[in-house]
């Protein structure tokens, strides 16, 4: 049987001659009788004392010598018993402390029978040794003048520590390679949890990114729609305005008086519709806009706005001022519009004062802040949202005309631009729009509802800006 | 209907002698809409200059009066077009894209007078040798503003090449 880990060879060997030598003595014995005995207390001294097991049978198994260290080793001394049965009678089993050791392949016995042996390991475990030990044995045969096999002998040697601690090394070992397998485990699992939480993601994500593109596809064909039903909407609209108007220029006052209010209805009703109409057309060109944007100074739009206003702002009375305004990012007719709707709603609600509207700009972190600020009639704060939705109005057409188009508008030019409108009250009375625009083109992709879906801008049949609806689109 | 029926004339304007002598200008008007052709006649009406207009409902009764097919045996060539580009059947860019390929016919100045406001109409219309483009305004006074505008210029400023 072979050894895990023994000594080195050199070692072995040394031990080996010394074996070897002992035999050779005990079985060279001198002649005389006193000689003899003298040298037998000698050897037996030296037997006694000596650390390692020696253990001598004859040719028949009988024990010759059993030194007090091999009873140490082996807890039992010498008993006679059949050698066929000494791994029984003695618990010898195999260092895996549990295979029986077949007596014929124990060392003495193969000592016995001629067969020498080099360390041969091997557990023993019996009432006197509950724990067990562990041994590595060395057999020699003995022989006389003639060679023939007259006693062999074995060198008993515990190695219990050095197995014990190859053991727990062993176990040291595997529980760490039970550790590293463990882990493993883990991980691959982990791993597996990952690639089906990255496939799962994946596939939400193409979900949203479907989602995305089916809702700025139909914000796109609603916007076509709003764009087509309202352009289709003014030609017969066209001809309700002028032939009321021609029934009116030709007739008023030439029926009775019931006649005029009726004309005058449905006169008032069909320019009501015409602004409403125009109002649709303006809102779903903001969407419609594809033009790319570009650095667009704030100051200028406000001078050409300004000069568009003039009209308004001199007959109401109205003093401007504004902060200097920067160059932003964006789209210079849409950021027009937006200014000239909040301007004229800042002119149109005013109190008793004459009104007064302040443009300011600021920079707040990735945006700049504008601000549009009227003295005028101010806004309840509950109505704070809503005036943002389209046709949303808040006073009468007697108190203040308008179609509720021209604030949705404004969120549409903003929300556009990247940025968000709001309204916040005055203390001291009148309201103050507020509207970012990054000061940075934000990637227009990443919003749902401005995709472009057409480059080709002029397969849009977009009426020209001389038409655009310059006023009656802002309302509250 | 109005087809061929002269307009009266306001008495407060005497007509100018211009290349059609004193022969009223003829106008050939290609509009589809009844709404739109009284409409235009009521302006013409009301701006007062002797105008001679004709209707064709659409691009190829216009085309049948202008060859003087079947019944237009007799119809005058007209000497200046209003022409509305959205019609049924032929409409107005096919008929003025044959109007200006005809060696007889592109001669007769085309006023294009239409609701489209779509630039590329407008681009269209003179790639077509269109002579003006008009856009048909909302609202009477300013539609009859433009009507007479139309009417003042090419009645009595424009010149055209004798018949």
């Amino acid at each position: 049987m072979a050894t895990q880990s023994g000594p080195s060879n050199s070692v072995r060997s040394l031990r080996r001659e010394a074996a070897d030598e002992l035999f050779k003595r005990v079985a060279g014995m001198p002649r005389s009788p006193e000689g003899l005995r003298n040298q037998l207390r000698v050897l037996q001294a030296i037997v006694n004392s000596i650390g390692e097991g020696i253990v001598l049978a004859d040719e028949h198994g009988r024990f010759l010598l059993f030194n007090p260290a091999a009873e140490r080793l082996v807890g039992l001394g010498a008993v006679d018993s059949d050698p066929a049965r000494w791994s029984e009678h003695y618990g010898i089993v195999y260092p895996d402390e549990k295979t029986p050791f077949p007596s014929e392949q124990l060392p003495l016995f193969r000592a016995i029978r001629g067969e020498p042996t080099d360390e041969v390991e091997m557990f023993v475990r019996n009432a006197r040794l509950p724990e067990g030990v562990h041994l590595t044995v060395s057999g020699r045969p003995l022989r006389d003048e003639t060679g023939a096999v007259r006693a062999g002998g074995v060198i008993l040697r515990e190695i219990t520590e050095r197995r014990r601690a190859e053991q727990v090394l062993r176990a040291a070992h595997n529980e760490l390679e039970d550790r590293v397998r463990e882990r493993t485990r883990d991980l691959s699992r982990t791993n597996r949890l990952l690639r089906r939480e990255v496939r799962e993601r994946k596939r939400a994500e193409a979900g949203l990114a479907r989602r995305a593109e089916d809702l700025a596809r139909s914000n796109a064909e609603l916007e076509q729609f709003a764009y087509v039903a309202s352009h289709d909407l003014k030609e017969p609209l066209r001809m309700v305005i002028s032939y009321v108007q021609l029934l009116e220029r030709r007739y008023k006052g030439r029926l009775d008086s019931a006649a005029d209010d009726f004309i005058d209805f449905a006169v008032d009703g069909a320019l009501r519709m015409q602004d409403l109409v125009d109002g649709l057309l303006a809102y779903s060109r903001v969407g419609a806009a594809r033009r790319a944007f570009g650095p667009v100074d704030c100051e200028r739009v406000l001078e050409d706005t300004l000069s568009d206003l003039q009209d308004a702002i001199k007959e109401a009375g109205a003093s401007i001022t504004h902060d200097p305004l920067p160059t932003v990012p964006g789209d210079a007719t849409l950021l027009g519009d937006l200014l000239r709707n909040l301007m004229v709603n800042g002119i149109k609600f005013h109190g008793s004062d004459p009104p007064r509207v302040h443009i300011g700009a600021s920079r707040r972190g990735r945006d700049w802040l504008f601000s549009v600020t009227d003295n005028g009639i101010g806004i309840e704060r509950a109505h704070a949202d809503r005036i943002f939705a389209i046709f949303q109005r808040l006073h009468s057409r007697a108190q203040y005309p308008g179609t509720g188009i021209g604030l949705a508008i404004c969120k549409k030019i903003a929300e556009r631009h990247g940025g968000r409108i709001w309204v916040e009250p005055q203390r001291e009375g009148g309201s103050s729009f507020r509207f970012t625009i990054p000061a940075k083109e934000v990637n227009r992709n990443d919003y749902v509802g401005t995709k472009d879906h057409s480059t080709d801008a002029t397969r849009r049949p977009g009426p020209t800006r001389r038409h655009a609806p310059r006023e009656g689109v802002a309302a509250r | 209907m109005l087809l061929g029926k002269a307009l009266p004339l306001a008495e407060e304007a005497p007509p100018r002698v211009q290349a059609t002598g004193y022969r009223p200008i003829e106008v050939l008007l290609v509009e589809d809409n009844p709404g739109d052709v009284r409409l235009i006649m009521e302006a013409l009406r009301a701006a007062g200059r002797r105008l001679h207009v004709s209707v064709a409902n659409d691009g190829d009764e216009a085309l049948a009066r202008l060859y003087r097919y079947n019944s237009h045996f007799n119809a005058p060539r007209p000497d200046l077009i209003l022409l509305d580009l959205n019609l049924p059947r032929r409409d107005g860019r096919e008929l003025l894209a044959e109007l200006k390929a005809d060696a007889e016919l592109k001669s007769i100045p085309v006023i294009v007078l239409t609701s489209s406001q779509s630039p590329a109409d407008v681009r269209r219309a003179y790639e077509l040798n269109a002579n003006c483009y008009v856009t048909k305004p909302v609202g009477l006074e300013q539609f009859f503003q433009v009507m007479k505008s139309i009417q003042y210029f090419w009645a009595t400023i424009v010149e055209y090449p004798g018949s």
